[in-house]
């Protein structure tokens, strides 16, 4: 019973960084039917970012967040501009014309990065790594609990950003309907480069969540991009909520599996399990 | 106040819009007749900027339009009630409404526009917190026209307001345009399968037949003589 509640817990807690990892890759998904197969890079380019200002100016990772959060709100913004809106001026298909793009951009990325830095993993380590607090017997490493604060802190930002402020309502208007949303005056331009903005920051935030709890390298991009794609099959495109629910459910199925079955084969359950969601819910856990 | 000249537009080289040419007065209520595939939705979408025309021009109080995006005007205050309505359906009535003030001018009156929206339409203020995909046809309707004004228009142009509604119901919504147009001055540029009902409430009409203006008239002159609705409306 014991052993249960531990990896309950720990499952709860990596899931909600999994979900931060995979909303802003939806909201993106949703509001401009571009599959933005590079999120996770972008995530990892973060990661790199909060590694290296530790390590020359010891500044530490969530401090660093007041400088990653705009700079990725700003990389976000000129990704849109240079490479997501000319291509979908050009194709009538964007979602896989996007996806083929960006995964050209991921793979650009990762080989960037391990060209610059190497491609040695990489582990952040602050004066809290390592450190656990443990209440009524439940061990919890401090910097999941951080990671974790971090997750559904940037989610429910997110979530009151899109349902209570006129830009975040003009952002779901344009996902919704597009033709409707510019007839009420809305710049699909401008509102689609702060859908950008706003999924590259929270992408940011990801990849530092993650950074904290595990070690990383260049190629890391890829695993990553994997929750960040099961969180949008489970949670439904462009669901925020829904984000949340899968992202905790995959962090629970992956902490419980592993007193089940030998942890190599954990991803294994996850993809039969997504298969057959996939026949069960195609339109994920929240959508009608 | 909006004035088309010459206009033309193809659909993959397919002439869709030939030399059309229409002028909408300050106040003035206008409508716009002609059988399916005419032109009509497209003329409406080349005008609030959704299509862009190959040739010809479109003025708004002098303005040109013709290169503008969408937004911009809507800014001006030419506001296009579109066909299918092309509401949010996953947001509530009261955040429908909301984003058709979104612009800042639009915003700044925004709680008088509700009001006054619910004042044209009292079903739509008991269902303000209700989501729109699960209202009723004739709801929807409502809150697209609603949606419409809360921008603030000086000239709205409706695409079809009262497909698919029972009679009774479509001949309020047309009253409400009306009285709307009385009442504020609104111009309005009103598409309409209901061709006896949109002549009895308009100014003047223009018949559109395969993308081509054909005929312009006052609406008495429609409505009086017979060879003319005949030939040119079927009725």
């Amino acid at each position: 019973m014991y052993q249960v509640t531990q990896s309950l817990v720990s499952g709860i807690l990596t899931g909600g960084i999994f979900a931060l990892l995979g909303v802003g890759f939806s909201l993106t998904w949703g509001v401009t039917r571009a599959i933005n197969v590079a999120h996770a890079a972008f995530a990892v380019i973060a990661a790199y970012v909060a590694y290296w200002l530790l390590q020359m100016f010891h500044v530490d990772p969530l401090l660093a967040l007041v400088l990653i959060v705009p700079l990725m709100f700003s990389l976000g913004v000129a990704f849109h501009r240079t490479l997501i809106k000319p291509t979908g001026e050009r194709t009538h298909d964007l979602e896989l014309a996007s996806m083929m793009l960006t995964f050209g951009l991921a793979a650009a990325i990762e080989n960037g990065i391990a060209y610059v830095w190497s491609p040695d993993p990489r582990v952040i380590n602050t004066v809290y790594t390592g450190k656990a607090l443990s209440i009524a017997g439940i061990s919890m490493p401090i910097a999941h609990i951080l990671g974790f604060g971090l997750a559904l802190a940037t989610i429910a930002a997110l979530y009151f950003y899109l349902e209570r402020t006129f830009t975040g309502k003009a952002v779901r208007a344009v996902w919704q309907n597009r033709v409707g949303a510019a007839l009420c005056g809305i710049d699909l331009e401008r509102v689609t480069s702060i859908t950008y903005g706003l999924a590259l920051a929270s992408a940011g935030v990801a990849g530092v969540a993650m950074a904290l709890i595990y070690t990383f390298d260049p190629a890391t991009q890829f695993s990553w991009l994997i929750y960040a794609f099961l969180v949008v099959i489970f949670g439904g495109v462009g669901s925020v909520l829904g984000s949340l629910l899968a992202g905790l459910f995959i962090g629970i199925v992956l902490g419980l599996s592993g007193l089940l079955i030998p942890f190599a084969w954990s991803n294994l359950l996850l993809f039969a399990m997504l298969i057959a969601f996939l026949f069960w819910r195609p339109t994920g856990l929240l959508r009608r | 106040m909006l004035e088309v000249r010459d206009l033309s537009f193809r659909y993959d080289a397919q002439p869709a819009i030939v030399d059309v040419s229409l002028a909408v007065q300050q106040g003035e209520f206008v409508a716009l007749l002609g059988s399916n595939g005419a032109g009509k939705t497209t003329l409406l979408r080349i005008i609030s900027g959704l299509l862009r025309p190959a040739s010809g021009t479109i003025a708004f109080d002098g303005q040109r339009l013709d290169s503008l995006q969408p937004h911009r005007i809507c800014d001006l205050g030419l506001v296009h009630v579109p066909e299918g309505r092309q509401l949010f359906p996953s947001m509530t009535v009261r955040e429908n409404l909301e984003l058709g003030a979104y612009l800042p001018a639009a915003r700044r009156h925004l709680a008088a526009s509700l009001e006054y929206v619910i004042h044209l339409f009292p079903k739509l203020g008991a269902r303000l917190g209700q989501l729109v995909g699960t209202l009723s046809g004739g709801e929807q309707q409502m809150v697209a026209i609603g949606r419409g004004l809360m921008a603030g228009p000086r000239l709205l142009m409706l695409d079809e307001p009262t497909l698919g509604l029972s009679p009774a119901l479509a001949t309020e919504i047309l009253h409400t345009v009306r009285q709307l147009n009385k009442e504020r001055s609104l111009g309005v540029l009103l598409v309409s399968q209901d061709v006896v009902q949109a002549l009895q409430l308009a100014h003047s009409a223009y018949v559109l037949q395969n993308g081509r203006m054909v005929r312009h008239g006052t609406a008495e002159e429609f409505l009086g003589d017979e060879s003319l609705r005949q030939a040119y409306l079927g009725i």
